[in-house]
């Protein structure tokens, strides 16, 4: 297969964020990302998993352009992001949209549905005053929000949660992106609405060849959207295991992963209630900062000396590329002892 | 445009607030139409000071003869004239210098911020009589001035904060990954939010202006104007002194209650606006006013 | 005290033996401007004692609505409009305001989600725990008020000194929802509501809470419900689930039985369209149709117009809540035909 250029290249890229000074401390720097490196292809699925502190919002604003890395580089279709003239600038805003967690939060609230999507397509000239409703029915109807008649006069508490998430999606498409990273876009409906959130993506991928970064912590979700994708998993701020989706989350390397996948609940009481491998302290039981030698090391079951000590690199273990000092000693992972409904059960 | 029918019909729910439309409405009136078709005769009449309500005269009459009812309409019209004018500028210069902070930033925010956190902390009255003392106000544009001068603080605070929250907020965010332009952010996305908090603001503001404006016009700070209630009523109170009788109390009370209606009515107006500009308020206020029962056996 | 299962219930059930909470055609009504609007719609529940009960329903399902309504704390505009409910064979809706003082927090508390504002920002946990012990136990000392926050603390792992300290900004998503929970056991309620106590948290948090949730049961043995939209989360930790749909329930059974044979398409239908790390993606199908309009009056099932078994008798009368296996109750003509789909 040819190597085709790829869309956002991050490279070494660290990110800092200072800290408020107060009168009499200095000004102080919590590290958002370290060390990252990631290329994202045009038409793939990137899945980036990390828990809240991982970086991953911050990763997805490094990548949309609206946070500098403090140091590293960051290029859109090869050419280094501070370096780029005004047509490319516009390029790079115009071809990566995001969709946002809350959909509440990113909808003007005194504003109705055809205003905060039209008026976008007027400015940018995608559309001309007189086709503006056109356009954005059109929009309406690929993200199944029909018919789009019904929605086009509403403000956004007029509608439900998995409409409103709907109409971040349809916004974003309208930009014609060529990467869409969807941050979270289903944790706050309901279970039951998420499947078809996560297949609209899919086809959005699949059909109109649109790359997504689909960022969330579960896990469960990462399978409907990122089936032939890769994936990388994110832990204070570093990419600790990267790989093909299917392949990694069948074996997974990093204890942290191993972690996560344990603590996904699985929708059938005889494999759900199975003891599982979730042994790692939570966030608050550990000192804040970050510690020395492997990030995770205070909170790993595995952890020996030579963790606290010295960083890990990413190396191959198995399907994928982990960072972690012990990965050859660690027991077998197994996400479930018994799943088929022959086998008895307990109660 | 069904922005302004949803307003009115959410006015029209919040019974206090159509009351004090109403009767706001009402007092316009006065003021326009009224002042062209009630006449005012100020000549003395010393015969019939101090009459009771009667068909000729429906509020009496006051000290010195002449007809209150007639000199409670044309004051109508100085009254709100000042009130309206002193809170436009309020608004006007609050906002503007709020929204400069909030927008701008940097020093700009800083030097805007200092001066008025100073002038919150400050009491405003004394300064305004003092204002009045050093520049002798001679017109009622520069009384609207003098009252704004220095009421703007809070407001532009106001403005100030909720800019820069909104700044933050993820629909403005998704505005610069889609690279809209700066104008567009402010004008379209933020400024619709700080309408409804501006207008209910100007109206409460008239209230407060008027108030100072009757305190520096009886203090005789103000250009004199004999119609103004606030000259109407510091006259009745200077004559009631010397009588015990009631008519001298009523002319007292008269240009009082013509007071309390007009505050009252900017204070319910001002509450229903509020309800009535924001479109997630107006479900929330429908939802609220309707009480009634239904039967245990309704399906 | 005793441990909770020597204390047994008043209440006795066909179906599940033991119960704590006997609910009987509750209904619960908004009232709106453009008509009233049933959350709760004659609905019968019994709750089973000194097991876990999970509550499952989409937003707008009326789960938020009933557990509130046992409290009798439904936010206006909505009322109770009839109904009983039984606990310890008092109906709680005639309760006096007395009575009602004393059985709130004392008999029945509530864990709400730690992202709601329930916890007063400006004063510290230890004076919000102190709070209300004093307002229920007027004779307790101060030795033991924080003898009790301290145990309680304590079980849900967190470090007495330093939680009853802070103020609540200062507690992250995953330790506030933790002080929700002690916060919850302050008067050792028989009964414990959990209205989503993991939303918004990490999922390794959210798993270590259900942990701590579930060792707790099982040493104190009281009755819990948790209300969720998460089936996942109910078949991990729960020993009963009851499914709502339009302000009514529409399936309640043995937790595996809910999993293995489910009878009410919407609840194969949840079953089905919850994401999952197992199994194959194909399987995954979104359900259908959107909630129905509770403003409106329904004839017949209130399914009806999502199910793929839809036929006359479904269109013209409504399903009542039957009995169709060992404990096992489903509101479905089909169910009384015997078909099981799957």
């Amino acid at each position: 297969m040819e190597k085709t250029a790829p869309i956002v290249e991050l490279s070494h890229v660290e990110v800092n964020f200072k800290k408020k000074a107060g009168l009499f401390k200095k000004a102080d720097y919590v590290n958002a990302l370290h060390d990252i490196n990631l290329s994202i292809y045009p038409g793939e699925v990137v899945v980036l998993v990390g828990e809240s502190g991982s970086g991953k919002t911050t990763m997805a604003n490094v990548i949309a352009g609206i946070v500098q890395p403090t140091s590293g580089k960051v290029f859109f279709k090869g050419t280094q992001v501070p370096k780029m003239n005004q047509e490319q600038r516009e390029e790079y805003r115009s071809r990566i949209q995001m969709v946002q967690q809350d959909s509440y939060a990113s909808l003007n609230p005194m504003r109705r549905m055809i205003k905060t999507l039209g008026d976008p397509l007027v400015i940018k000239k995608y559309s001309d005053k007189k086709n503006v409703e056109e356009k954005v029915s059109h929009f309406l109807n690929t993200v199944e929000l029909t018919p789009p008649e019904n929605f086009l006069q509403k403000y956004p508490h007029q509608l439900s949660g998995g409409q409103r998430q709907r109409m971040l999606i349809a916004r974003a498409i309208s930009m014609n992106p060529e990467l869409l990273l969807a941050d979270e876009p289903v944790s706050m409906i309901d279970v039951s609405l998420r499947v078809s959130v996560l297949n609209l993506l899919a086809i959005l991928n699949q059909r109109d060849n649109i790359a997504i970064t689909y960022i969330t912590h579960d896990l469960a979700t990462a399978r409907y959207v990122g089936q032939n994708g890769r994936i990388a998993v994110m832990y204070l701020g570093q990419i600790v295991e990267t790989g093909n989706l299917q392949e990694v989350l069948s074996n997974p390397q990093h204890p942290y992963l191993r972690a996560l996948l344990a603590a996904v609940p699985i929708p059938d009481p005889r494999v759900a209630r199975q003891p599982r491998e979730t042994n790692i302290k939570t966030m608050e039981e550990i000192e804040e900062g970050i510690p020395h030698g492997c990030r995770f090391h205070n909170r790993c079951p595995y952890c020996k000396e030579i963790c606290k000590e010295k960083k890990p690199v990413m190396e191959k273990h198995g399907f994928s590329m982990a960072a972690c000092h012990r990965i050859a000693e660690l027991p077998p992972f197994s996400l479930y002892q018994a799943s088929r409904k022959e086998d008895n059960h307990e109660g | 445009m069904n922005t302004i029918k949803s307003f009115f019909k959410t006015m029209y729910q919040n019974k206090q607030a159509f009351v004090g439309m109403i009767i706001l409405i009402f007092f316009i009136l006065t003021a326009t139409v009224g002042t062209k078709v009630v006449p005012l005769d100020l000549g003395t009449d010393f015969e019939n000071r101090y009459q009771m309500p009667s068909l000729s005269h429906p509020l009496g009459t006051d000290y010195v003869g002449n007809d209150l009812f007639q000199q409670i309409v044309h004051g109508t019209k100085s009254v709100l004239y000042i009130g309206l004018l002193a809170s436009l500028f309020t608004v006007a210069l609050g906002f503007f210098l709020g929204a400069l902070a909030g927008f701008a930033g940097g020093v700009v925010d800083r030097i805007i911020s200092l001066v008025a956190q100073i002038l919150i902390s400050v009491p405003i009255f004394p300064i305004q009589l003092i204002i009045a003392v050093v520049f002798p106000i001679k017109s009622t544009v520069m009384l609207a001035v003098v009252l704004a001068i220095l009421s703007w603080a809070q407001l532009a605070r106001n403005v100030r904060s909720t800019i820069l929250s909104l700044k933050q907020r993820e629909f403005v965010l998704v505005d610069r990954i889609m690279g809209m332009p700066q104008w567009y952010i402010i004008f379209k996305e933020i400024l619709p939010n700080v309408t409804s908090y501006l207008a209910s603001t100007f109206v409460l503001n008239t209230n407060a202006a008027i108030a100072s404006s009757v305190a520096l016009m009886m203090l005789g700070m103000a250009p004199y104007d004999v119609t103004h209630w606030s000259i109407i009523l510091s006259n009745a109170t200077a004559q009631a002194a010397s009588g015990m009788n009631t008519a001298g109390i009523f002319n007292m009370l008269v240009p009082t209650l013509a007071f309390v209606l007009l505050q009252m009515s900017l204070i319910f107006f001002a509450n229903g606006l509020d309800e009535a500009l924001n479109p997630r308020l107006r479900s929330a206020a429908s939802a609220k006013k309707n009480k009634r029962r239904i039967s245990p056996n309704a399906a | 005290m005793p441990p909770k299962e020597q204390i047994t219930s008043s209440m006795k059930s066909d179906v599940f033996g033991e119960i704590s909470l006997k609910i009987e055609d509750l209904c619960v009504d908004f009232l709106l401007s453009g008509g009233d609007l049933r959350a709760v719609y004659h609905l019968d529940f019994e709750l089973p004692a000194h097991k876990m009960t999970g509550l499952v329903g989409e937003s707008g399902s009326g789960k938020t609505t009933l557990t509130s309504a046992i409290l009798r704390s439904v936010s206006t505009p909505g009322e109770i409009t009839q109904g009983k409910i039984f606990f310890e064979n008092q109906d709680v809706l005639k309760l006096s305001d007395e009575k009602l003082r004393r059985f709130r927090w004392n008999e029945i508390a509530m864990v709400f989600q730690a992202a709601q504002n329930s916890l007063n920002p400006s004063m510290t946990i230890q004076e919000q725990f102190a709070e209300t012990i004093m307002a229920h136990r007027k004779n307790i000392s101060n030795k033991e008020m924080m003898e009790i926050s301290r145990k309680l603390l304590k079980q849900v792992k967190l470090e007495p000194e330093r939680i009853l300290r802070s103020y609540p900004h200062e507690l992250s998503g995953g330790m506030k929802q933790r002080v929700m929970i002690a916060f919850a056991q302050l008067l050792d309620p028989p009964v414990l509501l959990l209205d989503e106590p993991t939303t918004a948290l990490d999922v390794i948090t959210q798993d270590y809470i259900f942990t701590l949730i579930k060792q707790m049961h099982d040493q104190t043995h009281n009755t819990m419900l948790l209300s969720t939209h998460d089936i996942a989360i109910v078949a991990r930790v729960c020993d009963y689930m009851a499914v709502m749909y339009g302000g009514r329930i529409v399936e309640m059974g043995d937790i595996f039985t809910m999993f293995e044979s489910p009878l009410h398409p919407y609840t194969q239908m949840l079953i089905k369209a919850a994401p999952s790390l197992v199994g194959e993606l194909k399987e995954r199908v979104a359900i259908p149709g959107s909630a129905p309009d509770l403003m409106k009056h329904h004839e017949g099932c209130i399914f009806a117009d999502r199910c793929p078994y839809c036929y006359d008798r479904c269109q013209s009368e409504e399903p009542k809540l039957k009995v169709v296996g060992e404990e096992h109750l489903a509101a479905c003509h089909r169910a009384d035909i015997g078909k099981e789909g799957r």
